[in-house]
C-alpha cells in the first residue's frame, strides 16, 4: 500500500475539505478514487458480500431442517440449540464485539477478525456433521455466532464512516435487504446443493459436504473484509481521516455517558422488533387456523414482511435521505404497524394487505431508526454504540419469542397480538419522547436534509 | 358421590344376556345410559357401540325413564328389533324433538398428495380402506376412573369376512369417551370445550391404530338425525377470540333444528384435533367437513343403529330429517397420521342452542390495560407538549418585544 505512485507531494488546499493527496493512474480515475461518489457505491457492494457469508449461514439449519433431522438422527429440540447457541450468547458478545472495535481493533481488523470466527464456526459446523457429532455442531455455531453479530456491527460502523451525511439511510436499507438475500438464496439454494452432493455422499457426509459449500460463502466475505480494510485504510490515507483510536481512549464506562436520545432509540429498536420477529416466528399456523390459508399461501403471507423489506428498504432510506426528519419517519413506521397488527388482531380482513403494509412500515423503520444513531453519538464509540443496540435487540428478541410462544399456548393468539400491540405503544411513546428531547436540544435528529446537509459538511470541516 | 344436579349414568342396564354380561369371543355389546334431568324435560343420552356407533338423545317428560330389552336389541330380525326393544316409560311421555348422531363408517385412506382432503381420491380407488362401524368388536363400556358420568368405549377387533384380525394382531385402539357434567364449565384439556347439564362431550381417538398405508389419514362418516322436517344443517361461527383454543378462530355446529336452534339437538365441534396426548398448540392438525347429503346413501348402515331401533321405520320417512357427511382429520404438511400415530377429536353433543365462545373479561382487561394505558398516555403527553409549546410561543413573542435580541439555542 506504500507504492510509488501513491506517495505523490500533496496540493495544498484544492477544495474546501483542505490537503489531499493527488492520486494519479487507475488510482485517480472515477472508480478508484475515494472522494467520488462511484468509489463509494463500489465500496457498498463489497460492504453488503461483507456479511453475506454470515447471513447465508446462519440460516442453513432452517433451509436443511428435514434433512438434518433425520441424518443426524437429532430430535427438534437439539435442532433448535443450533439457533440457541447462536443467539444466547449474543445477548452479550455483540456488545463486546462493538466495545473491542472501538477500543482494540478498529473496524478494520475488526471486521477480518468477526469474519474469520464465521468462517472457523461454519467449518467447525459442518465438521460436526460429517462426524455426526451435535455437540460439536453446538460449539461450531457458538463460534459462528461470536463471529456473526459483532460482523454486523462491523458493517454497521463502516456504514456510517464511509456514509455518513451522505446517503447514509439508503445504505442501512440496502444492508438490511442485503441480509434478506442472503438467508433468501439459503434458503433456495441449499437443498438443491445437498441433493447434487447425494450424488456422492450419503447422509450426514452428505450433510457435512453441503455445509461446507456454505463455508465457501463465509470466505467469499472473508476476502470482502480484507478488500475493505484495503480501501478503507487507502481511503484514510487519501482523504486524511482520523484514525478512530489514536488520541480518543474509549472505556466501557463511556456507556454511562451515552445519554438519553440514545437509550430511546434502543428502546424503539427493541419494543418494535419484538412486534415483528417473534410473530413471523408464530405466524404460520395463525394464518392457517384463522384464515383458513394452505400451509404454503400461509408460508408466503408470513414471509412477506422479510420479502417487502428486502426491496422496499433501500427504496425508503433513499427517499429518508432526500427529506431528513428520521424521527418522523421513524414514528410513521411505528404508528403504521400498530395498524397493521389491530387489523390482524380484531378484524378478519384479509391478512395480505396487513402483513404487505407491515413489511413496508418495518422497511420504513429499519432505515430510518440505524442512521439516528450515528447522530447521537460520537464516532470513535459507534461500535460500542451498535454493538450495545444489537445486544439489547438479541435480548429482547430471545426472551420475548420465549414469552410470546407462553402466551399463545396459554391464551391465544388475539392475546398475544395484544402483547405486541403494547409493545408497539411503548416504541410509540419512546419515539414521541425522542421527538420531545430532541426539540428541546435543538433538533439535530429531526433536521430535514437540507438542514441536516449544511450541518455534516461542517462537521466535515471540523475534522 | 353426590350429586348436585340431576345426572345419573347406567352401564348396561338391565342386561341380562350373555353379550353384554361376560361378551361373546370377548366382544361386548354396550350401552351406556345418561340420564339428564331438568324441569321441563329429561334428556335420555343412550351411547351404543351396538350395530353402528350411536349417540341417541330422546328427550321425555319429566319423570320418564328408558327400558331397554337386551334379547330384542340383539336380534338379528329387524322387525324384532324395532318392537319395544327400547322403550320409553311411561308411555306418551315423549317430547318432540329427539334426534340421533350415528358414526357409520370409518375412512383411511392413502394421502399420496399430501392434500389431506378426501376429494382427491375416488373412494372406489386402491388408496382406500373402507371400515363400518357395526364390524367392530368392542371391549366392556366402563367408566373413566373417578368420572361417574362417562363411558368409554373401547375397540378390540374388526370382525368382518374379509378383513377378521386376528386378536393377538396389535390393532391398536380406537377410543370412543362420553362425559357428562352436572355444572357448567370447559374441560381441562384442549380444545377446552364448554359443558353444561344439557350436553356430553365426547372424545374421538385413534391411537397406534394399525395404518394400512405410510401416508395414511383418517376421517369418520357421521350421519345426524332430527324428528322434524327442519333438515340438519352445519354452521360455522367465527370468533376473533382464541384464549381458550388457541390458534382456532372457528366453532362449528350440526344442529338437527337450523331454523330454530334453541329447540333442536347438536352436535359441536372445533376445526381441531390433537395428534399427542399431551395436547397442545403444535400437536394441533386441522379437522375439515365436506358438502352434506341426505343420507341416502347410509340407509343401510342406520338400519343398524339403535336409532332405527328406537325410532323403527318412520326413521325413512320424512319425518325424520337426516344429513350425512365426513369428517377428516389432517392437514397437509402435518407428517399424516403415521407421525404420532395417534389422533383425538372433541366435541360436544347436547340439546338447545350450541354453546358460543364469548370473549372473556380477562381478554377485555387485558386490551384496556395494554392499549388503554399507552393511549392515555400518549394523548396527555400530546396535550401536555402542545400547552407547553403554546406557552413558549408566548414567552417568546413577549421577550421579542422586551428584548432587543434573541436568544439562539446551540447545543
Amino acid at each position: 500500500m506504500d507504492s510509488d505512485e501513491e506517495k505523490k507531494p500533496l496540493l495544498g488546499s484544492n477544495e474546501e475539505e483542505g490537503d489531499y493527496e493527488e492520486i494519479t493512474g487507475c488510482g485517480g480515475s472515477l472508480p478508484c478514487d475515494p472522494r467520488r461518489s462511484l468509489h463509494r457505491y463500489l465500496i457498498l457492494i463489497i460492504m453488503c458480500f461483507l456479511s453475506f457469508g454470515s447471513y447465508f449461514c446462519y440460516d442453513n439449519p432452517a433451509a436443511l431442517q428435514d434433512t438434518m433431522i433425520k441424518d443426524l438422527d437429532i430430535n427438534e429440540s437439539t435442532f433448535m440449540g443450533f439457533y440457541s447457541w447462536y443467539s444466547w450468547p449474543n445477548v452479550v458478545l455483540c456488545f463486546f464485539g462493538g466495545f473491542l472495535i472501538d477500543k482494540l481493533f478498529g473496524v478494520r481488523l475488526g471486521a477480518i477478525i468477526f469474519s474469520l470466527f464465521v468462517t472457523v464456526g461454519q467449518v467447525i459446523f459442518a465438521t460436526g456433521a460429517l462426524f455426526k457429532n451435535s455437540i460439536i455442531m453446538d460449539v461450531g455455531r457458538f463460534v459462528f455466532g461470536i463471529g456473526g453479530e459483532s460482523l454486523a456491527v462491523a458493517q454497521n460502523t463502516y456504514a456510517v464512516k464511509w456514509f455518513k451525511g451522505r446517503e447514509l439511510n439508503m445504505v442501512f436499507g440496502l444492508q438490511l435487504s442485503f441480509s434478506r438475500v442472503g438467508s433468501t438464496v439459503n434458503m433456495n439454494v441449499m437443498h438443491p446443493i445437498y441433493n447434487l452432493l447425494e450424488n456422492y455422499l450419503k447422509g450426514y457426509k452428505c450433510l457435512g459436504a453441503a455445509l461446507y459449500v456454505g463455508a465457501f460463502f463465509c470466505i467469499f466475505s472473508l476476502i470482502c473484509a480484507l478488500s475493505l480494510a484495503y480501501y478503507d485504510k487507502r481511503a484514510d490515507r487519501i482523504l486524511k481521516r482520523k484514525a478512530l483510536s489514536s488520541d480518543e481512549k474509549i472505556r466501557i464506562t463511556d456507556v454511562k455517558d451515552f445519554g438519553l436520545k440514545f437509550w430511546l432509540i434502543s428502546i424503539i429498536c427493541v419494543a418494535y422488533y419484538v412486534a415483528i420477529f417473534p410473530f413471523v416466528g408464530l405466524g404460520l399456523v395463525f394464518f392457517e387456523m384463522k384464515y383458513g390459508f394452505s400451509p404454503a399461501s400461509a408460508n408466503s403471507v408470513n414471509s412477506l414482511v422479510y420479502i417487502i423489506s428486502a426491496v422496499a428498504s433501500p427504496l425508503f432510506g433513499f427517499m429518508i435521505d432526500k427529506s431528513g426528519k428520521n424521527i418522523f419517519w421513524v414514528i410513521a413506521g411505528i404508528v403504521f404497524t400498530i395498524g397493521c397488527h389491530g387489523v390482524l388482531a380484531f378484524t378478519f380482513i384479509n391478512p395480505y394487505v396487513a402483513m404487505s403494509i407491515m413489511g413496508l412500515a418495518y422497511s420504513i423503520l429499519a432505515s430510518a431508526l440505524w442512521p439516528m444513531v450515528s447522530l447521537v453519538i460520537a464516532s470513535h464509540q459507534l461500535g460500542t454504540a451498535y454493538g450495545i443496540m444489537q445486544a439489547i435487540q438479541n435480548l429482547g428478541l430471545a426472551v420475548i419469542s420465549l414469552v410470546a410462544g407462553f402466551i399463545v399456548d396459554a391464551k391465544g393468539y388475539l392475546i398475544l397480538e395484544v402483547f405486541f400491540l403494547a409493545w408497539l405503544c411503548l416504541s410509540l411513546i419512546a419515539a414521541v419522547l425522542l421527538y420531545l428531547v430532541d426539540a428541546a436540544q435543538g433538533g439535530k435528529l429531526n433536521l430535514s436534509s437540507k438542514e441536516r446537509h449544511g450541518g455534516a459538511e461542517k462537521e466535515v470541516v471540523v475534522n | 358421590m353426590i350429586f348436585f344436579s340431576q345426572i345419573t349414568t347406567a352401564l348396561n342396564p338391565g342386561c341380562n344376556v350373555t353379550a353384554c354380561k361376560e361378551g361373546i369371543d370377548e366382544n361386548f355389546a354396550n350401552v351406556a345410559y345418561i340420564k339428564a334431568e331438568g324441569s321441563e324435560d329429561v334428556l335420555h343420552y343412550l351411547l351404543s357401540s351396538v350395530g353402528s356407533l350411536t349417540a341417541l338423545v330422546i328427550r321425555g317428560k319429566p319423570g320418564s325413564i328408558i327400558e331397554i330389552n337386551w334379547e330384542k336389541l340383539l336380534s338379528t330380525n329387524s322387525s324384532e328389533r324395532t318392537d319395544h326393544a327400547i322403550t320409553l316409560e311411561p308411555s306418551g311421555s315423549l317430547l318432540e324433538n329427539s334426534y340421533a348422531v350415528v358414526l357409520t363408517r370409518l375412512f383411511e385412506y392413502n394421502d399420496m398428495n399430501d392434500d389431506a382432503s378426501l376429494n382427491s381420491y375416488d373412494i372406489h380407488s386402491t388408496n382406500w380402506t373402507v371400515h363400518e362401524f357395526q364390524n367392530f368388536g368392542w371391549q366392556e363400556v366402563n367408566h373413566i376412573k373417578g368420572k361417574d358420568n362417562s363411558a368409554v368405549f373401547n375397540l378390540t377387533v374388526i370382525k368382518s369376512q374379509n378383513e377378521t384380525m386376528d386378536k393377538n394382531d396389535t390393532l391398536g385402539t380406537l377410543v370412543l369417551t362420553f362425559n357428562a357434567y352436572d355444572s357448567d364449565g370447559r374441560d381441562d384439556v384442549l380444545p377446552k370445550m364448554e359443558h353444561n347439564e344439557n350436553n356430553t362431550l365426547f372424545d374421538f381417538l385413534l391411537n397406534d391404530f394399525k395404518a394400512s398405508y405410510t401416508q395414511s389419514r383418517f376421517a369418520i362418516e357421521v350421519v345426524v338425525i332430527g324428528s322434524s322436517k327442519d333438515r340438519p344443517k352445519i354452521s360455522e361461527t367465527e370468533s376473533l377470540d382464541d384464549e381458550y383454543t388457541p390458534g382456532v378462530f372457528k366453532m362449528f355446529d350440526w344442529s338437527t333444528k337450523p331454523s330454530n336452534k334453541n329447540n333442536g339437538g347438536y352436535l359441536e365441534w372445533k376445526p381441531i384435533c390433537y395428534t399427542k396426548t399431551d395436547r397442545d398448540r403444535l400437536s394441533g392438525t386441522f379437522v375439515a367437513y365436506y358438502s352434506e347429503t341426505n343420507a341416502k346413501e347410509q340407509g343401510g348402515l342406520l338400519e343398524e343403529s339403535i336409532a332405527y331401533t328406537y325410532f323403527g321405520n318412520v326413521l325413512f320417512t320424512t319425518k325424520y330429517s337426516k344429513s350425512a357427511t365426513n369428517i377428516s382429520f389432517g392437514l397437509s404438511k402435518d407428517g399424516f397420521y403415521t407421525k404420532t400415530n395417534y389422533t383425538v377429536w372433541s366435541g360436544s353433543i347436547g340439546y338447545g342452542h350450541p354453546p358460543k365462545d364469548a370473549i372473556s373479561i380477562l381478554v377485555i382487561g387485558v386490551i384496556s390495560a395494554g392499549l388503554g394505558l399507552p393511549v392515555i398516555l400518549i394523548l396527555f403527553g400530546g396535550v401536555f407538549v402542545c400547552v407547553k409549546k403554546h406557552m413558549k410561543k408566548k414567552d417568546q413573542v413577549m421577550s421579542d418585544l422586551t428584548a432587543s435580541y434573541s436568544q439562539i439555542n446551540s447545543t
